[in-house]
């Protein structure tokens, strides 16, 4: 039976897949490993949906339920990301909470696809990370420039004292430039040097010192990509809120 | 003074010998400064390594501090703990980006 490959030689799942499985096609895996974090997502939300809905009305239905359930594991994942949205963004947490709380979800189940066997992290690539932290960019700069209006929010750039000006216009914009790339190459960098690590500790190392290094090691380097996983995610929206919470500030 | 004097000329030995070697070397597939490009990778995640290493070892000497001083802080001190690791290493990561990027390069 031939091995379907990956661009990189490797197998995955999705490789089984008519036209992924092709030479032409298998540049498009990414793609089609997003595709499935999407569908996940999806069924989460669903899932959600549906314990919601069984909750019972009125006053019961603030009461939490006795064990891990499904509307509880929901509940204290909105909670957990609204504590952090409403400690740095105080009253405006609920109108940025669903980006928040979708990027936090998407990034993190893009990551765990990479630990299990035969699929790709999708955010391994600069393609999907790229968009995810313009959309941010695109999001804190708006909102900055309709909460402020135009020309308050270019004073800001200026900095504190009015002679400083030019030097702090620089600075500001330098540092406003990197921060989607900052927030795109950690996420990249991370994660493509996890499934890198695991690939050696997995295949290269074995192959090369012998079969008995394969068993019971890569159980560590497990662990540490589910830890990464979380915390990039974790990060990387924490970070996002940061700067809408820094765009929308200043005593409006 | 003699110290610095061995040391300064062990560095730029350490430098030069490598260019000599592929001087020396006609028929290979490498280009010139191949060399040069695998010293650069190796010395941007080496150098990244230990400053990240550092830093993060200053994070964690705090954090430490912090929950000796007071036990019962100690979950207050380890979210903001490893949010800034996180951070920290970030700066490695481009480092290591930077080093796969030239390690693909000769």
């Amino acid at each position: 039976m031939p091995v379907l490959t990956a661009a990189g030689g490797a197998f995955t799942w999705l490789s089984w897949v008519p036209f992924l499985g092709s030479e032409d096609g298998s540049k498009y895996l990414p793609l089609a490993h997003s595709c499935l974090t999407a569908v996940i997502v999806l069924m989460l939300a669903w899932l959600a949906r549906m314990a919601m809905m069984r909750a019972p009305k009125g006053r019961e239905g603030l009461l939490p339920e006795a064990n891990l359930k499904p509307r509880n594991f929901f509940e204290l994942y909105t909670e957990a990301i609204l504590n952090m949205c409403r400690g740095i963004l105080g009253k405006d947490a609920e109108r940025f909470f669903p980006l928040i709380a979708g990027l936090f979800l998407y990034i993190f189940v893009n990551n765990m696809l990479g630990i299990f066997p035969g699929f790709l992290p999708p955010t391994d690539q600069l393609n999907t990370n790229i968009p995810m932290a313009l959309t941010v960019f695109l999001v804190y700069n708006i909102a900055g420039i309709i909460r402020q209006g135009p020309v308050e929010y270019a004073k800001h750039f200026m900095g504190p004292v009015l002679w400083l000006a030019p030097l702090m216009v620089i600075v500001e914009v330098i540092s406003h430039v990197v921060r989607p790339a900052s927030l795109s190459i950690r996420l990249y960098g991370n994660i493509m040097g996890d499934h890198t690590v695991l690939d050696i500790f997995l295949n290269v190392l074995p192959a090369d010192l012998g079969q008995i290094l394969g068993y019971g090691i890569p159980v560590i380097f497990l662990a540490l990509g589910i830890f990464v996983s979380f915390i990039q995610a974790f990060v990387f929206s924490l970070l996002s809120t940061l700067y809408i919470g820094l765009a929308v500030a200043h005593d409006h | 003074m003699r110290k610095l004097f061995i040391s300064i000329s062990a560095a730029l030995m350490a430098l030069t010998i490598p260019a000599l070697a592929l001087a020396a070397d006609p028929a290979g597939a490498l280009s010139d400064a191949s060399g040069n490009i695998a010293i650069g990778a190796a010395l941007a995640i080496g150098v990244a390594a230990m400053g990240c290493g550092i830093g993060q070892g200053l994070v964690g000497f705090g954090a430490m501090q912090g929950i000796a001083r007071n036990p019962s802080a100690a979950g207050k001190i380890q979210t903001p703990m490893i949010i800034c690791l996180a951070l920290i290493e970030s700066l490695c990561i481009y480092a290591l980006v930077i080093a796969f990027f030239l390690q693909g390069k000769f």
